[in-house]
């Protein structure tokens, strides 16, 4: 018997009619989403190494927000969020196409309103010529922000912590993730003609690897004993998602993935590899099994985590833009490299990936492109793609 | 020359010129810019030598390569490039792929 777990769909509550497409190519269901998922989601965008130092920061355009978010470091070491806007005619307080950087405070180039990194108002040249004005009270407008694993997180208008709104996933992962330790050694962002339900769902299940990834892994998630990569676990929470993928024991490695094996134990590939599947935090192979090659775990509504056997993080974004837009981003992070074996797998990891990725996102494209033809309105979804339908469940929940 | 190599890789010396280059852009488009053929004889070139180079380049600080080990790893990072070309792909590019150039490479190293 097949070890692997079934019934999923109905062992989570979920039924099992197909799914409406509408939710995918329907402006008026963005809009919802945009007021009651977006605006009240927790949604991370960084590191905290990445702003080590105070006056540190960070820019994030976030369309569906309808705001570029500024995170700065202030020199009492707290992490802040603002809206990157002047409280004077709001204009942004950031050139265009910055996205980091190390600053003393903010100065609006339009006429010199300056803030500190803590986001007071400290110059407003002329002060004299405005009516009943105290800096004081015209400070950057604040955007709650919290940190959790090393990730920085910001919600516009949350209705509970972060604590709260990582539910399940809080404590599961017992530090893994935050750690200075991890790199980012690979970092691509593309925008994608997609609604942003339909790029993540791509991520989501392993029912398409073996068709759409049969050249990139000919033997790693298909073959004798799982020909159609069914999950080894899959647990659906009330709002965020785990999967996890386990990979051929009898992987055999291409030539040039042999050799990188050889200089470097991370390397961005598919593999069971039971020595690295131990002692790990609750959360990371939380199947426990010895064929372990990734979890897949998204936390609600547009981030990805997954941690690898073979390399500890990778993450995945997808922020949407408008109804058939979505910007996909994608970043790993892996232990500096100390040599040029490891340095050379690196670089062989953020090719491999992409050429990959690059599958999933031309279907992506292809899909949308006829999404609103009417010719289908709904999709049939199999026990293998319960996390598809559990993401559109939890949407339709928080619309209601 | 400007890309030479260390003492001892004449044989791959002729693929530095096209091969040996700094950054993560400019290595992909030389891989969509080059033809199969091209892209084969720079791979058969390089992989029997791939022990010996990694070895050779492994005694040295990642941070402080001379020039002709910084060439050296320049064209391995290339034969990273074209890897999937040869094993999986066998093409300079997948069929029906999202255009590599709309993924922007952030991180460009």
């Amino acid at each position: 018997m097949d070890p692997r777990p079934t019934n999923l769909t109905h062992k989570y509550g979920m039924s099992t009619e197909p799914m409406p497409l509408e939710p995918n190519i329907s402006a008026n269901y963005f809009e919802q989403e945009r007021e009651k998922v977006f605006t009240h989601s927790w949604m991370n965008i960084g590191r905290t190494y990445d702003i080590p130092n105070p006056g540190d920061y960070l820019v994030k355009t976030i369309d569906v927000l309808r705001t570029s978010v500024l995170i700065v470091r202030g020199r009492d070491h707290k992490i802040r969020a603002f809206h990157n806007m002047c409280r004077h005619r709001g204009n942004k307080l950031t050139a265009p196409g910055i996205e980091m950087g190390s600053a003393k405070g903010f100065s609006c180039a339009f006429h010199g309103w300056t803030y500190d990194p803590e986001g007071n108002l400290v110059v407003v040249p002329d002060e004299a010529e405005f009516f009943d004005f105290d800096k004081c009270d015209n400070g950057l407008a604040p955007i709650e922000c919290d940190t959790w694993e090393g990730f920085i997180f910001i919600a516009k208008a949350p209705k509970e912590s972060l604590q709260s709104w990582l539910g399940e996933f809080y404590d599961r992962f017992e530090g893994y993730f935050d750690t200075p330790d991890y790199v980012r050694v690979s970092y691509y962002r593309a925008e994608v003609n997609a609604n942003w339900k339909v790029v993540l769902d791509a991520f989501v299940e392993a029912y398409h690897a073996p068709f759409l990834h049969g050249g990139a892994y000919p033997d790693q998630l298909s073959w004798e004993d799982n020909r159609f990569a069914h999950l080894l676990g899959a647990e659906m929470f009330e709002r965020h998602r785990v999967l996890s993928i386990e990979g051929n024991p009898d992987h055999d490695p291409s030539p040039i993935e042999k050799h990188l094996l050889k200089y470097s134990d991370q390397v961005f590939t598919l593999l069971a590899n039971p020595e690295k599947s131990k002692g790990l935090p609750k959360g990371i192979n939380p199947t426990r099994d010895d064929k372990w090659a990734f979890d897949i775990n998204v936390i609600f509504p547009n981030f990805y985590i997954a941690s690898m056997s073979v390399m500890p993080l990778v993450t995945y974004h997808f922020w949407p833009v408008a109804v058939d837009r979505t910007v996909w981003q994608t970043e790993h992070y892996m232990f500096a490299a100390k040599n040029a074996g490891e340095l050379l797998a690196q670089q062989y990891s953020k090719v491999f990936a992409r050429d990959v990725q690059r599958e999933d996102l031309i279907t992506l494209e292809n899909t949308q492109s006829v999404l609103a033809s009417g010719a289908f309105t709904t999709m049939p979804l199999s026990d293998q793609e319960v996390a598809v339908r559990h993401g559109y469940k939890v949407v339709e929940e928080m619309l209601r | 020359m400007t890309h030479q190599l260390p003492a001892g890789y004449e044989d791959i010396q002729p693929y530095a010129d096209t091969w040996a280059l700094a950054t993560f852009s400019q290595r992909q488009s030389q891989r969509l810019a080059s033809s199969m053929e091209d892209i084969t004889a720079f791979y058969q070139a390089m992989m029997p030598r791939f022990d010996e180079v990694l070895t050779h380049l492994n005694r040295f600080d990642l941070n402080e390569l001379p020039a002709a080990e910084q060439t050296l790893m320049h064209m391995s990072l290339s034969l990273a490039q074209i890897g999937p070309c040869v094993a999986l792909w066998r093409a300079p590019d997948q069929e029906n792929a999202f255009d590599a150039e709309r993924m922007e490479a952030i991180l460009d190293d």
